[in-house]
């Protein structure tokens, strides 16, 4: 009875062997490692691929292409009307969206396909690209790994270093849905032969282009969201008093964030931040003649970098209450510590941000001053 | 000298079957952990906002006293189960009919959980394969098992638990780019909100029902009690570890819009060596997902035996196994019907596993009641 | 116990035909007709020696035995000699006053046609109707030496010989107590082989012996071969892959699982000692843990049972990772992988079918050659064969290291029945994973497990000291605790003295 009842499951299972499955073969395969967004000059969308071939004596090689089409999901159809293996979208590492797409067209519609499917990779980095897509998608660098892999290790490279802010597709979708927050995104420019990481680009709640943040802007906006507390490299000019020699004073210091404490308040309808940041920090160089022995030198240090940050820090602000955005994620203190306020405010909450008042106070201490007096 | 330890006792009546406590608490947890965790956040979400880590602790303590309400009942006619305590109780008519209900309350269970089953997989893992060639594959194991007693179901359960220890240590590791604030304030609408989502839990915490069926099988009864709330604490556990993970990771308007999202967190997981580690995860986790539908399919066999009264343990358990391939043959659910089909199970299981044992007990307290009076 | 019971009780029912009896069966006084008896029931058989010798220098008497399988030396100077110099009267005999060896004396042919068999020698004298059976047994034998299969670094290195009598001594050599019991049973129809079962009586379960007796009672046989024929008659689950016993060659593993309270099975000519009841965990552990430091025993019984993973699964997870998730590897693996792949005309699948069936004949025919060109035949194999075909472009660089470190994972395992089936586990296991993906994985997963836990071995569970999860337990199965720690025996077989004195 039992041998009845193997033998009867063995043959159904070798009867629908050779059926319909999911196997894909990968070397027959077309992975898209990078996806881009644009417009062209009709403000139709272009979507643009990139992927590795793999076919013998093609070491190296990449196929790019660009077609037309309603929506994202359509363009696969018309890719595959092109390229003679499947696509595939479950590798791809990163999203190029053009500018002229963000400032014309609501993005997140856009991307409903990558975030429906499951088998789309969340993990996709967003780029914001400064020109044309189709430039950054079709160079060819020469002595560089893969283009995509290569733009890939930038961007991760540089997150590290604060210098922009990687952002994944899902980060991508919640900053989009919260309302206590807007958006944020990498931006990369083709400069001549070269890809140049510009900062971030700041957009707003639906997705709309507002501004762009330069390295340094970037890496102030990176201490107030505290994604990674890895070390921040800063440098700052130095006024002194006295010694008017004719090279320019600056030191350049390496931080890392201790603490960072955000408190709200509410006076007259409108909600007051407190953004408190304990920072300690190794000097790294220092262009100018001073003598660190002292405490009293130290601390006259300290000072100036507090007050050059604050200045700095205070300009970053008052752009961002200018463009009405908010990606430090204030919102979501209003709605920590005064959820009744926040209701009233939800949907209108960058507004809000662009009457509130923030003050900003680091507390800079010195650990070392490397090898040198 | 020769030792007689009670292991030589034992293994003479080993030939019974048999379970220890940690497996009837197994048993019962495996029974627990099953479909509702994939939903749960989102349902909290959608009616007690970020609160509804709350929502679980009470629906915790209903499903613990009724546990122990259950345990009672059964305490008082130990080596009995349900079914034999319904024709007692209600007579042969009656009784039969009830037991009836039981079993398609099983069956349905049964179906629910296996369909909700291949469709997530389905949709995240193998989209093109037919279903019914998976729910072939899995009715291999629940061949093996239910023809082997409880007490092959009991070790099962047991090694299921320790080899999935890893599951939901893994699933914090999304805490990394938690936001905390997302929790505050607590008990942010006021308490309706809260305690009407406690509704919904009771889907999650179902399967303490299991005691009614699994008491009489239980070797050490004086535990019984201590078990099953052993057993409903780690469920508890569970899905307040999972329920937290998602209040951090997302925020409370992305809840919404996701289906599963305990699935769509786990797309977060990554490791340098292991990118989309969910795919692994899911696999395993279906594979968990068999101790939640095994015991469910134990109580309709039993069932169809306790009514029919002929026919051996296997030739029943081998109908069920057919008639659930010609379903999954014939019925491919889209996934409004599978929420409907989830929606289902809970009424059913909200009546069967909370309702009627309140009413059983009351019951049974008149029936003593005037018993002892006739007698006296 | 389980259903399996009515499997083993109906099989193996033989017919039983009775042995051919001879029509004479008692000895005459004549010593002719003796002689004729014995010719004519050895009729082909040329070793057969009759040596005629007067006793006393009057009686006749007939001194006859099978060449071979006696020993000629003790012949000669335990028998010879004394009855030619020694012996004063025919009554000396009965009362073993001659005779050196141990005597029987015996009125019936059978017992003097067995006794012949056996390497015994017989007496008969004229005029007497009892004939004697005398000791002299000595077939050629193998000296001791260490099993080829089973070398340990700080054990002892002594092997089972193929004489039930000296396998007895060898074990009692380990276990000088008196409660070490062994009981005999006579098994075959045509040709009688004995086993032996050992067992510890004051630990060993009662009910295992009788279980056991029940089970070597219940079938016929013609002759009992070898002790894995004997294995495979007394088993559970017949249709299982896993071995529910272990075959060990060495005396001291053989103390080591009596002392756990397991019972050993002697089968008469065959070097091969049948231990049972056994769990999972037992096939992974070797007499070699108990002689390491703790923490290096540890380490190896966790390597044996990651090899154990390692030979079921990776083949499968090869397949699945290339034909299904392709996502799970991170971005450059995938791109090596693909370009290695591209010249590679068959799928997945067949690929790795095909390369472990190469395998399997490899070592098939590694098994049979003699040991300097099996060395070559391996090392042609495996690396020039392999390489060959990665360059011709049939395989993959990837399915060359996949299939090199299944194999030698599965030769980690120390017990070489489990080593066996865990080869022929993956060739399913390959094939779920082709039909269902990572799912098919986990399905497979969960149907070994579902297997192991509903398979016992002669009542015992076989997946404890997992399935029914025995906490005590845990000290010596995956991990072994420091020595002065395990002072009680593995639950497993369920011994009825659990301290160890």
């Amino acid at each position: 009875m039992r041998q009845g009842i193997y033998k009867f499951v063995i043959v159904i299972l070798i009867v629908v062997l050779t059926g319909c499955t999911d196997r894909i073969e990968i070397e027959d395969a077309t992975l898209i490692l990078s996806l881009g967004l644009d417009l062209d000059e009709k403000n139709n969308l272009v979507v643009y691929e990139r992927s590795p071939i793999f076919r013998r004596g093609t070491h190296g090689k990449t196929d790019h292409t660009g077609v037309h089409a309603a929506t994202v999901q359509r363009s696969y159809s018309n890719f595959e009307a092109l390229i003679s293996t499947s696509i595939y979208n479950g590798k791809t590492q990163l999203l190029f969206i053009g500018k002229r797409l963000l400032q014309r067209k609501e993005i997140f519609p856009f991307l409903d396909s990558l975030n429906r499917d499951p088998e789309n990779a969340t993990n996709l980095r967003v780029i914001a690209v400064d020109g044309p897509v189709s430039e950054v998608i079709n160079m060819e660098p020469k002595d560089k790994p893969r283009l995509s892999i290569y733009i890939a290790q930038l961007v991760d490279t540089s997150a590290l270093r604060h210098l922009t802010t990687k952002v994944t597709l899902r980060q991508f979708h919640y900053m989009i849905v919260e309302p206590g927050i807007t958006p944020i995104i990498s931006e990369i420019r083709k400069d001549q032969k070269e890809l140049r990481i510009l900062g971030n680009a700041l957009l707003d709640k639906k997705g709309y282009y507002c501004t762009s943040l330069n390295l340094r802007e970037t890496q102030l906006l990176e201490l107030l969201r505290d994604t990674q507390r890895t070390p921040y490299e800063f440098t700052f000019p130095v006024r002194l008093p006295g010694n008017h020699s004719k090279n320019k004073k600056n030191i350049s210091i390496s931080i890392k964030p201790k603490k960072l404490k955000i408190t709200t308040n509410y006076h007259n309808g409108v909600p007051q931040f407190d953004i408190d940041i304990k920072l300690v920090g190794n000097i790294t160089e220092r262009t100018f003649n001073m003598n660190l022995d002292k405490e009293a030198n130290k601390r006259i240090i300290e000072t100036i970098v507090e007050e050059e940050m604050n200045k700095q820090m205070a300009t970053l602000i008052k752009k961002l209450q200018r463009y009405q955005v908010d990606p430090i994620g204030l919102g979501l203190y209003v709605r920590a510590y005064h959820y009744n306020e926040w209701k009233a405010i939800e949907k209108e909450w960058p507004k809000t941000f662009a009457k509130s008042t923030i003050r900003f106070t680091p507390h800079v201490e010195i650990k070392n001053i490397g090898v040198l007096h | 000298m020769m030792e007689y330890t009670s292991e030589g006792v034992a293994m003479r009546s080993q030939s019974i079957n048999n379970i220890s406590l940690m497996q009837y608490i197994f048993i019962i947890h495996g029974t627990q952990v099953g479909i509702g965790i994939l939903t749960l956040p989102r349902e909290l979400t959608e009616i007690a906002g970020t609160d509804g880590w709350i929502s679980i602790l009470i629906g915790g303590a209903f499903s613990i006293l009724v546990s122990i309400l259950i345990t009672s009942i059964m305490k008082k006619h130990p080596d009995k189960t349900l079914y034999d305590l319904l024709l007692i109780y209600f007579g042969s008519y009656l009784g039969t009919l009830v037991n009836f209900i039981v079993v398609l309350y099983g069956a349905l269970a049964t179906i629910t959980v296996i369909f909700t089953t291949l469709f997530v997989i389905n949709v995240w893992v193998l989209v093109e394969t037919p279903t019914y060639l998976i729910l072939a594959g899995y009715l291999i194991p629940l061949f093996i098992i239910g023809s082997n007693g409880i007490k092959a179901l009991g070790r099962y359960s047991e090694i299921t638990f320790y080899f999935s220890i890893w599951m939901p240590i893994l699933l914090l590791f999304p805490l990394k780019d938690a936001h905390v604030l997302n929790l505050l304030p607590v008990v942010k609408e006021g308490w309706y909100p809260i305690i009407s989502a406690v509704r919904t839990t009771f889907l999650s915490f179902l399967g303490f029902e299991m005691a009614f069926f699994f008491y009489p099988y239980l070797t050490c009864k004086q535990h019984a009690t201590k078990g099953i709330i052993v057993a409903n604490l780690l469920s508890l556990g569970m899905f307040l570890v999972i329920t937290m993970v998602s209040y951090l990771f997302f925020s409370p308007k992305e809840i919404t819009q996701y289906e599963w999202p305990t699935l769509t967190l786990l797309k977060v997981i990554e490791f340098s060596f292991l990118e989309r580690f969910e795919i692994i995860y899911l696999s395993f986790y279906m594979y968990v997902l068999s101790t939640t539908w095994l015991p469910y399919t134990y109580v309709t066999i039993l069932g169809s035996q306790a009514i029919l009264k002929k026919g051996s343990h296997k030739k029943h358990l081998l109908i069920f196994i057919f008639l659930l391939l010609l379903i999954s043959i014939f019925f491919q659910p889209s996934y409004l019907q599978i929420a409907k089909l989830a929606k289902t199970w809970g009424s059913a299981g909200y009546i069967m596993g909370y309702v009627f044992p309140v009413l059983l007990g009351f019951y049974i307290i008149l029936h003593h009641f005037f018993k002892t009076r006739k007698s006296a | 116990m389980n259903g399996r019971k009515w499997l083993i009780k109906n099989k193996n029912k033989a017919l039983k035909e009775p042995v051919h009896e001879k029509a004479v069966s008692s000895i005459s006084r004549d010593l002719q007709i003796n002689e004729k008896e014995l010719y004519s029931l050895f009729d082909e058989a040329p070793d057969l020696k009759v040596h005629h010798i007067k006793l006393n220098g009057e009686t006749n008497a007939i001194l006859t035995y099978l060449e071979g399988l006696t020993d000629k030396k003790t012949i000669q100077s335990n028998i010879l000699k004394p009855l030619m110099t020694k012996m004063k009267s025919i009554d000396q005999l009965w009362s073993s006053n001659v005779i050196y060896s141990h005597i029987i004396c015996t009125l019936s042919w059978t017992e003097i046609e067995a006794a012949l068999l056996e390497g015994n020698c017989i007496l008969f004298v004229n005029g007497e109707e009892k004939a004697i059976i005398i000791d002299s047994q000595g077939w050629p034998q193998r000296s001791v030496e260490e099993p080829h299969s089973e070398t340990m670094l700080k054990a002892n290195h002594e092997g089972f010989l193929e004489t039930a009598s000296q396998n007895i001594a060898l074990i009692r050599r380990f276990l000088p107590n008196r409660e070490l019991k062994i009981k005999q049973y006579k098994i075959g129809e045509r040709a009688k082989t004995n086993i032996y079962l050992i067992y510890l009586r004051d630990v060993t379960n009662p009910i295992i012996i009788e279980e056991l007796e029940q089970r070597i009672n219940s079938f016929t046989v013609d002759t009992l071969l070898t002790t894995g024929e004997l294995e495979q008659y007394i088993e559970d689950a017949t249709f299982s892959p896993f071995p529910q016993s272990i075959l060990t060659e060495r005396p001291d593993a053989t103390a080591m699982h009596i002392l756990e309270g397991r019972v050993a099975i002697i089968v008469d000519r065959s070097p091969r000692v049948l231990i049972t009841p056994v769990n999972f965990l037992t096939f992974f552990q070797t007499i070699d843990d108990y002689s390491l430091r703790w923490y290096l025993a540890i380490f190896v019984r966790l390597l044996r049972l990651l090899s154990f993973f390692i030979a079921v699964f990776l083949p499968a997870l090869y397949i699945v990772v290339i034909a299904f998730h392709y996502e799970v590897l991170p971005m450059k693996l995938i791109l090596s992988i693909s370009e290695s792949r591209e010249h590679v005309p068959v799928s997945p699948f067949l690929e790795a079918i095909l390369m472990e069936s190469t395998l399997e004949l490899l070592r098939e025919a590694g098994i049979r050659l003699p040991s300097n060109i099996g060395q070559t035949v391996s090392i042609v194999g495996g690396i020039v064969i392999g390489q060959a075909a990665v360059q011709a472009g049939l395989v993959s660089n990837i399915m060359v290291i996949v299939v090199s470190l299944t194999a030698i994972a599965s030769f980690i395992v120390p017990v070489f029945d489990m080593a066996y089936s865990i080869r022929l586990v993956r060739f399913p296991m390959m094939i779920l994973g082709w039909m269902f993906g990572m799912v098919g994985i986990a399905m497979g997963f969960m149907i070994i497990l579902a297997h192991l836990v509903t398979m016992e071995s002669m009542g015992t569970s076989y997946g404890t000291p997992l399935s029914p999860m025995k906490y005590s337990d845990w000290k010596d199965s995956v991990i072994r605790s420091p020595l002065r720690n395990l002072k009680r025996r593995q639950s497993g077989p369920r011994p009825i003295q659990r301290n160890k004195k």
